[in-house]
């Protein structure tokens, strides 16, 4: 007989239980098509990649960097969430079903097409069959409801499906999205307790001036609208202007370059250990 | 053959009203899991309310922002003013009270309410006649009129836990508030309780319930949209724009 920590235990053996458990459901899922899915669990340390790799792409987007954090902090407090790829190859099809919904007028012409036009986007890679995508929702949704079922704290996210994808985490795939599961807590991925004094009020006024400036604006009626910043916005004069942001496009640039050399160098390091 | 359309925009309209009856379907269920909640003795204790409807759901709002005014507390005061919004955006209310926690407590002694083998603590900070606990007598300035059997607290919440459940089960959103049910409970939803809990339900593409921005009873979907009609009719005029004639240009160009 033994008494167990319930508390590390669900941290730990709990999550890869489920994690478990929702690859199947993946696995399971029903099918519009003849999909197949492929499914990978990262624990532990093998998350810190990630989490990397999603700090560079997070310079540049907010929300993704939302993520890296959550998981950051996660790993930092020695509670480390678990990771469920799941991914699929949707570059080709074998449905014959000659649909359109890919663009071509049948399979064999998308086949063809996606053969000699495989790339890469900003996230994942195309061409892709409809149906495979769509095969591939319903699968990583039934492996979200999986982890539902069981209470554990879930969040599916193109983000850390993204990291893992960049990183080779789930080879052969052309989509893949992370379901990040735990630490166990009531509020993990929906209003971040760990978010808190990310961002101050002042960022966060910004921000909504710069994304929901009609709130903001004053009587349009000259044509040139003064925001309303501050209560003195009547006599101290603010505008909006669409502007090219050179700065932001350098950043940018740097941002998918050192993207590019982490995930290079990660996957040299990776080849050579195994 | 008849057919039922769905939608979740514009609030209130026809498409949208289908789509909250079936929110209401997930919230009926869930009152029956929180009356068949485990409770201490199987003990009758639990009195609820479903609420719903834009003349109703605002009445809560607006007490909730005159309760968030009447606390100095910050935090208290944005809490109460976002989920104000929240009781807005959502389909339905579900309200939980527990009507002994007041005046027919557990009787058991458990200690939970005043750390002792016996319930003075509770029969002493209240009014009596007797034995007997006068449910009309105020102890307290405080919105809750405090002390509660803690037994009978806890009740309240194994039926709050049981209506999630079922939330959960039916795929619906739904989260417990305080505020809520304070405010529902002020304006008479529920008839004896001292106690209760709002749950907010609703069945939308995102739950209204999480992630929401700071100052949010400013910043909210209906302000943004409320202030782009109020800047938007202005602009659309300022222009004098004759869409008969067009711009010249483009005028010459289709003459060529």
């Amino acid at each position: 007989m033994a008494i167990y920590d319930g508390n590390k235990m669900a941290a730990t053996e709990g999550l890869l239980e489920v994690a478990r458990l929702c690859a199947l459901a993946a696995l399971k899922a029903p099918r519009v098509g003849r999909t197949e899915i492929k499914t990978a669990i990262v624990t532990g340390d093998d998350l810190w990649p990630v989490v990397e790799v999603l700090e560079i792409i997070g310079e540049g987007s907010a929300f993704i960097m939302g993520d890296a954090i959550a998981v950051r902090k996660a790993l930092e407090a020695g509670t480390p969430p678990v990771l469920l790829l799941v991914g699929v190859d949707a570059s080709s099809s074998e449905l014959a079903w000659n649909c359109g919904a890919c663009g071509f007028s049948s399979c064999g012409e998308f086949n063809a097409y996606a053969k000699k036009n495989l790339g890469p986007g900003t996230l994942f890679a195309g061409p892709s069959c409809a149906w495979k995508i769509l095969d591939h929702a319903v699968a990583s949704n039934w492996a979200a409801a999986a982890a539902w079922q069981y209470n554990v704290p879930n969040r599916m996210q193109a983000s850390t499906g993204v990291g893992a994808y960049l990183l080779g985490y789930l080879e052969g795939c052309t989509m893949c999205v992370g379901i990040t599961m735990g630490p166990p807590a009531p509020m993990v991925y929906y209003d971040r307790p760990i978010m808190r004094d990310v961002y101050t009020e002042d960022d966060i006024v910004e921000m909504l001036q710069r994304n929901i400036p009609s709130i903001f604006e004053g009587f349009p009626g000259d044509g040139r609208p003064k925001i309303r910043h501050s209560p003195n916005w009547f006599t101290e004069w603010r505008f909006t202007k669409v502007e090219r942001d050179p700065e932001l496009e350098a950043k940018a640039a740097s941002i998918a370059e050192r993207v590019q050399k982490y995930v290079a160098e990660f996957r040299a390091k990776r080849q050579q250990s195994s | 053959m008849p057919s039922i359309y769905y939608d979740e925009w514009p609030r209130y309209s026809p498409p949208d009203q289908a789509r909250r009856e079936n929110t209401l379907a997930a919230a009926k269920m869930m009152l029956n899991a929180a009356f068949t909640a485990p409770m201490m003795g199987g003990i009758p204790q639990i009195e609820g309310a479903l609420i719903w409807g834009y003349e109703d759901q605002e009445k809560i709002a607006r007490k909730m922002e005159e309760l968030a005014r009447a606390n100095k507390g910050k935090r208290w005061q944005e809490m109460f003013k976002t989920e104000a919004v929240m009781v807005r955006e959502a389909d339905a209310v579900v309200l939980l009270g527990n009507y002994r926690a007041a005046d027919t407590p557990m009787d058991a002694g458990c200690g939970l309410c005043g750390g002792q083998p016996n319930c003075d603590f509770l029969y002493n900070r209240r009014t009596c006649v007797g034995g007997v606990i006068d449910h009309t007598e105020l102890q307290t300035e405080n919105l809750i009129n405090g002390p509660l059997c803690m037994c009978r607290v806890s009740d309240l919440g194994e039926a709050v836990g049981g209506a999630m459940t079922v939330a959960t089960r039916l795929l619906v959103d739904a989260r417990p508030f305080m505020s809520v049910g304070l405010a529902a409970l002020k304006l008479g939803y529920l008839r004896r309780s001292e106690i209760a809990v709002g749950i907010l339900v609703a069945s939308q593409a995102k739950s209204p319930f999480v992630d929401v921005l700071p100052y949010y009873h400013m910043f909210s979907l209906d302000r943004a949209v409320d202030n782009l009609r109020r800047t938007y009719v202005v602009l659309r005029q300022v222009f004098w724009y004759d869409y008969r004639t067009g711009f010249r240009s483009r005028v010459k160009e289709e003459e060529e």
